[in-house]
């Protein structure tokens, strides 16, 4: 399985995490984008400094990856990952995170995308730290 | 032995990351670190209970598990990634 985990300090490349993981076996790619919305509770977002424990961030996506693939029945059909998680200072509208799963099968693609994504926020050492208007005032 | 010792997040408001000394002790459990940490930065105390520990980046769950020289132990607020 091809595999690629980065956590990358500028602008993240959605389009490059898709070409990543692109390939003639695999019939679905599920491409996640998490990205930094204006309001959250109800609260106006300035902007969300992430910041991570870098060796150990890459180590869990690792461990989360084999986890949700451990869920998987078919995991030969399992044939791309690539995670690339934001760090710095992130704008409304700035990508936070990207998931990209190619499968042979779609089924595979959506349930490993989401589970990855439900575990990277349960146990992965990357931090937010929103600034918002009411706050900057 | 030395230690080195990581905070991240809003746990860096209480201190800088540092290299922990020890004079004639080669091996000390993670309670042991923790209450030296507590003594060193007291604003933990309280706050203890929600945070995680990692030694060379693996996440501990007991709190007797061994620490040697140079090992890096981190301390891991709740995460907010994603």
């Amino acid at each position: 399985m091809k595999l690629e985990i980065k956590i990358i300090e500028k602008q993240l490349d959605v389009k490059y995490a898709g070409d990543f993981v692109k390939n003639i076996s695999s019939g679905a790619i599920v491409l996640f984008e998490g990205v930094v919305r204006e309001y959250n509770n109800g609260v106006k977002i300035k902007n969300i400094e992430y910041s991570a424990y870098e060796l150990m961030a890459i180590k869990e996506i690792k461990k989360i990856i084999n986890i949700a693939l451990k869920k998987i029945i078919n995991v030969e059909q399992v044939h791309a990952i690539c995670i690339h998680h934001r760090i710095g200072k992130l704008q409304i509208g700035d990508t936070a995170v990207v998931i990209a799963v190619a499968t042979e099968h779609r089924k595979e693609a959506f349930e490993l995308a989401s589970n990855i994504m439900d575990l990277i926020k349960k146990t992965v050492p990357i931090w937010k730290q929103e600034s918002s208007e009411e706050s900057a005032h | 032995m030395k230690i080195n010792i990581l905070f991240f997040s809003n746990l860096k408001q209480y201190s800088k990351n540092f290299t922990l000394c020890l004079e004639n002790t080669n091996e000390l459990t993670l309670l042991e670190l923790q209450n030296i940490l507590v003594q060193k930065i007291p604003e933990l105390k309280n706050i203890l209970n929600n945070i995680a520990f990692a030694i060379n980046q693996e996440y501990v769950a007991n709190s007797n598990v061994k620490i040697v020289d140079h090992d890096e132990v981190a301390l891991i607020p709740p995460v907010s990634g994603g």
